[in-house]
């Protein structure tokens, strides 16, 4: 259901929301989505796409793209090694078996995998990490995120973007103002990862235990495992959505969209269970994305990113911790795919960064402005700003075809 | 007073901890709590009988639809709001009142919640929906630094207790009236055994028969939309009530009947008992009903008095939670432990719609005994997987109204939670996950 328009005369980072009229005179185009009539204002054609996922919860990049070539890898990773079934990038690399619509992408060189990357983040808090990989900066602490600032940097070329979930997160908060959308309130999807948590801190409370177990099970949630219902679910269907809306005329050019559900600290499995459960939700959205967008998907980049990785090593409830340095996503007609990038370095003792995590080589940082440059055209002077600590950073060529 | 915390302070004797957290206590703040419980209160703004009379004429509109349609003519519009929308709307600003109001004030208003519940109307009769906000507002709240007597009396000539509990058309059978309509005994029986005495305080059917043909009278006028006594309904000659006798005296023969049952050393007991469970769980210590009950008696029920004897023992003041809040207790503290405000967008229809959610939509409890004082009722399956879904919900609109700033670590702290709970809010995987984390900590959901 989209959110209805409220008067906020100062609340121009959300101002105008989609609701149940047109956002102003003078329409070119209008759809119908969900039962809700959206329509645009006039907008440009040119229509270079942006979409941002953010993955909240620190994806295991090593379970998502294994290194099964590294000759340490099975004995570090253990019981949480994927071999079964895991679909080969070539050069010794994998791609789990969850993401079988990724793996068909990069076959058509339509994916670039990036591994060993971090953003500039070095410790482990979730809400730390994610402010700072959505701030763009190298110190947390601000209220206007990357993707705000490079719409400000294009200026009047830059296109209407959009918050795709409930609210605008801060990676696109800031002067610019942008739209949300908020698909149909989905709460199992979100309550299930959140139930985990909450069992475990309830773990042994007289009251509060017994009622949780009891409501988990005869609300038929799964909190633990294998999916049941829909693939791909509440997050396939605002992956639809989003494609829907940026291949309408004048529809948003840049899109962000969540996916949680990563932090596998306990039961994360292997080529089944919980990590595959999450990325069988990602693998879903991005194929339902391509498939809403249609004939722009040639012209889109998407970028599935997540605050850091996690430990090489399992922990001792079969998942891992919060770690450093992990893989990201680059996926999209536009994008030169088929290739894995990555400075890998390597798995064996003396390679893991404080002996628990896999070694960044690349800074995440530098993969948007790739994006930013190469992809929207924003100029260096421009970037910059956008990414104010980059400078040093090693730019990454050729993220996108000619 | 040394055991006097802030934190309970907040949580136990106000709507909770706001988004500054809490300062140490420089001095005993129970003179001050007293002082603000006896304070006397402007007069309210009088909806009730407006309310009345907008329901009398919606319910004459809406037979005349239905009389039109039945006719096959056309049907009349309805021009007038109606009584669930006036309540819906009532309680929007109820609850925003909660959220926003300064600690100092939030004293008092919790013992009237308390109260309002002590002495429920509901919303599942029609025609109290309108007024029960109204009913808290004028009858409860003006009369809550009073003593108990005075408080049932306000309680029991209010339009919306006329209506709930049929006092209102209840009609001697010697009246004039009598004959044509019937003695309705409902509010008799639930005064005795919930508002007063108790169901093992001594009194007999009979006894409720008494009361009721003491109360004969007491009605709502149609054209004022007030409490009026009509003369013509009521049953003539003397009473007598569990062995004293009450000579006739119109009106205040039930006046006269209701200040006695108020007086009475059993109900002094029983509803320093309620209190007490109210703000110290299913079990109060004996001493401290001891001690309420004590002032009870030498003050005639003087609330403000009786409430210092509580606050003045030490068990009061205990720093373990000692028990659950109830679905409102909790999504108040909620908003107000974030900072949210009036403007917070989606806040203001949000919260009755998520009371209702909770099953404690206000003033529509499905007895006369008002919502469960065992608030160990709702932590119950549904109740907790309901409590998970709005966290995530209330965390949402925290986020939607400001991206950033949030830092559940902080929210954590200063709802002072204890190591357990803060270092699994610390490690939620988002900030959304982390505000829910902290209102669903043990701590948090429990005051």
């Amino acid at each position: 259901m989209a959110s209805t328009s409220a008067d906020h005369p100062r609340d121009h980072d959300h101002a105008p929301r989609l609701g149940r009229r047109p956002l102003a005179a003078g329409l070119l185009a209008s759809l119908v989505l969900g039962g809700v009539r959206v329509a645009f204002a006039e907008g440009r054609g040119d229509g270079r796409k942006f979409v941002l996922v953010i993955l909240r919860g620190a994806m295991d990049g090593l379970a998502a793209v294994p290194p099964v070539g590294d000759r340490d890898y099975a004995a570090i990773r253990g019981a949480l090694a994927v071999r079964e079934g895991a679909l080969e990038l070539g050069n010794g690399f994998a791609i789990h078996p969850s993401l079988s619509g990724l793996h068909g992408l990069y076959r058509e060189n339509q994916l670039l995998v990036v591994h060993a990357v971090a953003s500039p983040y070095r410790q482990r808090s979730h809400f730390d990490g994610q402010a700072m990989l959505e701030l763009g900066t190298a110190r947390v602490g601000g209220t206007d995120g990357w993707l705000n600032r490079a719409l400000s940097a294009m200026g009047a070329t830059a296109p209407p973007a959009m918050a795709v979930g409930t609210g605008v997160p801060l990676v696109l908060s800031g002067s610019r103002g942008v739209m949300n959308w908020q698909a149909g309130a989905a709460p199992s999807s979100r309550i299930a990862p959140l139930a985990g948590a909450v069992a475990h801190l309830w773990e042994g409370h007289p009251l509060l235990e017994p009622a949780l177990a009891e409501g988990v099970r005869t609300g038929g949630l799964v909190t633990d495992t294998l999916g049941r219902g829909r693939v791909g679910g509440a997050f396939a269907d605002a992956c639809k959505a989003a494609g829907q809306l940026m291949a309408a005329p004048g529809g948003p050019g840049v899109v962000v969209l969540e996916l949680g559900g990563w932090d596998t600290h306990v039961g994360q499995g292997t080529d089944r269970g919980r990590i595959a459960t999450s990325l069988t939700q990602l693998d879903a959205g991005i194929m339902a994305l391509r498939g809403a967008l249609g004939g722009a998907w040639d012209r889109t980049v998407a970028c599935a990113v997540t605050e850091f990785g996690r430990t090489v090593r399992p922990n001792g409830t079969g998942g891992t911790d919060h770690g450093t340095a992990g893989a990201a996503f680059v996926a999209g007609g536009a994008v030169a795919g088929g290739r894995l990038l990555a400075d890998w370095p390597g798995l064996s003792p003396g390679a893991l960064l404080d002996d628990r995590d896999l070694r960044p080589t690349l800074d995440l940082r530098a993969i948007f402005r790739s994006v930013l440059s190469d992809h929207l055209g924003i100029a260096s002077a421009g970037l910059a700003r956008i990414f104010p600590d980059a400078d040093g950073l090693r730019p990454v060529q050729g993220l996108v075809r000619a | 007073m040394g055991q006097a915390n802030a934190h309970v302070l907040a949580s136990r004797y106000a709507f909770g901890i706001g988004p500054e957290g809490v300062r140490p206590l420089v001095s005993d703040p129970v003179p001050g709590m007293v002082a603000a419980l006896a304070l006397p209160q402007p007069a309210p703004a009088e909806m009730t009988p407006t309310r009345v009379l907008e329901f009398l004429e919606r319910s004459r509109q809406n037979r005349a639809r239905v009389l039109a349609r039945e006719a096959g003519q056309p049907e009349p519009p309805i021009t007038v709001v109606g009584s669930r929308e006036r309540l819906e709307e009532d309680l929007r600003v109820r609850a925003l009142e909660a959220v926003t109001m300064p600690q100092e004030g939030a004293y008092r208003e919790v013992l009237v919640r308390a109260l309002s519940n002590m002495l429920s109307v509901s919303a599942v009769r029609g025609e109290v929906a309108g007024i029960a906000a109204t009913y808290e507002a004028e009858a409860i709240r003006p009369n809550a630094g009073a003593d108990w007597g005075t408080l049932l009396l306000a309680s029991a000539s209010h339009p919306a207790m006329l209506a709930y509990l049929d006092a209102g058309t209840s009609v001697g059978p010697n009246s004039r009236m009598g004959g044509r309509r019937g003695l309705n005994e409902n509010y008799a029986r639930e005064v005795m055994e919930l508002h007063t005495l108790g169901v093992d305080g001594g009194y007999s059917q009979s006894d409720i028969r008494e009361l009721a043909l003491g109360l004969t009278g007491w009605a709502l006028n149609h054209n004022t939309g007030r409490f009026s006594f009509q003369e013509d309904r009521h049953e003539p000659g003397t009473r007598t009530l569990m062995g004293r006798t009450f000579a006739e005296g119109g009106v205040e023969q039930g006046r006269a009947m209701l200040r006695f049952l108020a007086a009475h050393p059993v109900t002094a007991r029983r509803t320093c008992e309620r209190l007490a469970v109210h703000y110290l769980g299913m079990d109060p210590p004996k001493s401290v009903v001891d001690a309420m009950d004590a002032v009870w008696r030498s003050t005639g029920g003087m609330l403000p008095q009786v409430m210092r004897a509580m606050l003045q023992r030490p068990e009061a003041w205990d720093p373990a939670p000692l028990k659950p809040r109830t679905p409102e207790e909790w999504l108040t503290a909620a908003c107000r432990l974030i900072g949210m405000e009036p403007s917070t967008p989606g806040l203001r229809d949000a919260m009755p719609r998520l009371l209702r959610k909770m099953r404690q939509y206000p003033f529509s409890s499905q007895s006369p005994q008002g919502y469960p004082v065992d608030t160990a009722r709702w932590i119950s399956p549904d109740g907790v997987m309901e409590r998970l879904s709005i966290s995530l919900e209330v965390a949402d609109m925290a986020l939607a109204w400001r991206p950033s700033g949030w830092d559940p670590r902080q929210m954590a702290a200063r709802a002072g939670l204890g190591q357990r709970s803060a270092t699994a809010v610390a490690g939620a995987p988002s900030l959304r996950d982390g505000m829910a984390m902290v209102l669903l900590s043990p701590e948090f959901m429990w005051r």
